[in-house]
């Protein structure tokens, strides 16, 4: 499994059907780095309303209770909002993605954020035939409050081969289809939960 | 209570509501988040007249304190509006794309707040600058130049709002309705050039006929008493005339959402009137023609796109997209089985009322069209078939699951134009209706509608960032 090419990205970015990497819109080619794309912030976020919720427990979760638990906002292109120090926000990148089936991806922070105390997400994995915005969980682990702008280039996407290809249609079964805003937690539908209540 | 004791109060009552409208005016602007500068705008004007009332409630008069109060419930009426346009209520991701689409057409004076409503139904309210100025002029206590003041900020400026039924806030594609809402603008221009010269071509026929059907149908009741006859009659011939009236304005707004958005516009009176009768006669329907009569002028209006689709090569289009668009053609050409149906036209030969107004119209309609069409911009027309390519473009990405937001290959893409992607949605959808049969049709129209959401803003903002990143990065 080895790490694509600046070369090998642009290739694939212009290719053909099965084999292309769509990354929608990519509004600069600058945005294409030696091995990787960087991609931007969008404008949806998710919060958690914290002002009512004692805590969060998966298990218990489900529809009404987790509509109350988050709160969804939207932020101008143009306009900014601050995240402070300790707090996390379910944001989502303003491009949409579209997997080829021999691809995966790994959404990895940049360090010009990391250095100022923003982290992206910690390894996420996208995996091929994806389509979607990709949720990116953004928290301030540093001191000072920081402002975010829609629009900012915010992380990178390093991509590397999946071999053998996927040979299934990616999405039927999948938690989340083609999402074009930050998807909330849905850990509560794993299957696990059902195991642990019986537990005595 | 004494007279001067109830006028006290009234006076009281009313700067205590004109300061509650100011101030709850203010809050929405201030505190609440819009797509668009318009919905602030709607509110600092609102807010400004209740501070002038407010100022100048000593001074009215006794005997018009019950014309303040009704402007103060127009206006608190009114600020629903604003309300309701806040983003969490609207299909925010398109109003901006939208609202730059509807100024394209309507002039940049003009500003358009866009909000649900629980009615299932569009609709078009306006224009406020106008109304609220007029409606202040009439209060001649109030100073002109403090009225002046209150209007500054809208000097020279208009703003409508348009609604969309609260249900469909996510169905971008039944949104083309926007274009027939926008219609209704240049409807009422049209109306004020022209209407009175064509009721004037018909109004004696109207009241001849009109006379001939009551004196045959009311005639053991009317006869010997011609007071009451020419009461019906001049009633009758009333009537034909708000149905004139009413007639040509839906179906000017018809032609000029078709013109502006082409067969997206087709698409979505087709489906907004599935569930209605198609030849409800419009006397006993609001003064609305027959929507069979409207999708037969709206079919004919596309008609030529659509042969120019059939009968083009259409070099280029991938078999895929070549597939899914002729699915579509075929499709709209197979409405003409409902439109070559004449009930409608039984319907309204019923009677004078309605005949007389409809024949009017079909010998009239090209020429209408045309004077209509001359109050619109000059590059304001959408040929689908001209943008035949585009929408293939468009179409092919919508079945890859991917937003139509742009057209071309990487690097050289340019940003979807707004109408191509509604069209190219309908086309996708029409296609998905007749092929889709397993069960998760509904789950793929969600998808439809987030993609097609997805495109209008990506589009949007990468324009944007197109023409400042010029700036940016030399």
């Amino acid at each position: 499994m080895s790490t694509l090419t600046k070369k090998q990205i642009l290739s694939r970015l212009q290719g053909e059907q099965c084999a292309r990497l769509v990354v929608t819109p990519l509004l600069s080619e600058k945005q294409v780095g030696a091995c990787s794309i960087d991609v931007r912030l969008g404008n949806q976020f998710i919060i958690f309303r914290t002002q009512t919720l004692s805590e969060y427990d998966a298990s218990k979760a489900e529809g009404r209770r987790l509509r109350q638990m988050q709160e969804r906002f939207i932020i101008d292109f143009g306009k900014s909002f601050t995240l402070h120090p300790g707090t996390l926000v379910l944001g989502s990148t303003f491009e949409y993605l579209s997997m080829p089936k021999d691809l995966e991806c790994q959404v990895e922070g940049r360090s010009s954020w990391a250095r100022v105390g923003l982290m992206i997400a910690t390894a996420t994995s996208v995996e091929p035939g994806f389509k979607g915005v990709i949720t990116l969980e953004i928290s301030n682990v540093g001191t000072i409050p920081l402002k975010l702008m829609p629009g900012i280039r915010i992380a990178q996407l390093v991509f590397r081969d999946a071999d053998p290809a996927l040979d299934s249609e990616y999405g039927s079964g999948r938690k989340y289809q083609c999402p074009i805003g930050p998807q909330f937690s849905r850990l509560h539908e794993d299957k696990d939960f059902n195991m642990f209540d019986r537990f005595d | 209570m004494k007279n001067h004791q109830r006028e006290n109060l009234s006076r009281r009552e009313l700067r205590r509501r004109a300061i509650g409208i100011a101030r709850l005016a203010q809050k929405l602007e201030q505190i609440s988040k819009f797509a668009t500068n318009t919905p602030p705008k709607l509110c600092s004007l609102i807010g400004n007249v209740a501070k002038l009332l407010t100022d100048s409630i000593e001074e009215a008069p006794a005997g018009n304190l019950i014309h303040v109060g009704e402007l103060l419930s127009l206006m608190s009426l009114e600020l629903r509006f604003v309300e309701r346009a806040k983003l969490e209520h609207t299909p925010w991701s398109m109003i901006q794309s939208t609202e730059e689409f509807l100024k394209h057409t309507a002039g940049d004076d003009s500003h358009f707040i866009i909000r649900p409503q629980w009615s299932q139904n569009y609709g078009l309210i306006g224009e406020f600058v106008k109304v609220y100025e007029r409606r202040l002029c009439a209060f001649d206590w109030i100073n002109s130049e403090k009225i002046k003041e209150a209007l500054k900020d809208v000097d020279g400026q208009k703003i409508y709002c348009i609604s969309f039924p609260r249900t469909e806030r996510f169905n971008a594609l039944m949104h083309a309705n926007f274009g027939h809402e926008l219609g209704h603008i240049i409807a009422s221009k049209w109306d004020e050039a022209h209407f009175e010269e064509v009721w004037n071509e018909i109004e004696n026929q109207a009241r001849e006929e009109n006379k001939k059907e009551i004196e045959q149908w009311w005639s053991s009741v009317l006869e010997g008493n011609d007071f009451l006859l020419a009461r019906e009659i001049s009633a009758a011939t009333k009537r034909a005339r708000s149905v004139l009236d009413g007639g040509l304005k839906e179906l000017i707004s018809d032609a000029i959402g078709v013109h502006l958005l082409g067969p997206a516009a087709l698409c979505s009176a087709v489906e907004f009137s599935s569930c209605m009768s198609l030849d409800d006669n419009p006397s006993e329907s609001g003064d609305y023609p027959p929507w069979r009569y409207r999708l037969r002028l709206l079919l004919e209006s596309c008609k030529k796109d659509f042969q120019a689709v059939n009968d083009s090569e259409r070099n280029g289009i991938p078999q895929k997209a070549e597939e899914i668009i002729l699915e579509f053609v075929k499709w709209a050409q197979s409405l003409g089985e409902l439109t070559e149906v004449h009930d409608d036209s039984e319907s309204l030969n019923r009677t004078a009322i309605t005949r007389i107004p409809y024949n009017h119209i079909e010998q009239r309609w090209p020429g209408i069209l045309k004077e209509a069409k001359g109050f619109l911009p000059k590059d304001s027309s959408y040929s689908f078939s001209e943008r035949i390519d585009y929408i293939a473009e468009l179409v092919l990405r919508l079945d890859e699951d991917i937003p139509p937001c742009e057209t071309g290959k990487w690097p050289d893409t340019t940003p979807a134009d707004f109408r191509d992607i509604l069209n190219a949605a309908w086309v996708y959808k029409i296609w998905l209706v007749t092929k889709v049969d397993d069960g998760t049709l509904d789950n793929e129209l969600e998808k439809l509608f987030r993609l097609v959401l997805k495109a209008i803003e990506t589009s949007h903002v990468q324009r944007t960032f197109n023409s400042l990143s010029e700036v940016a990065y030399n």
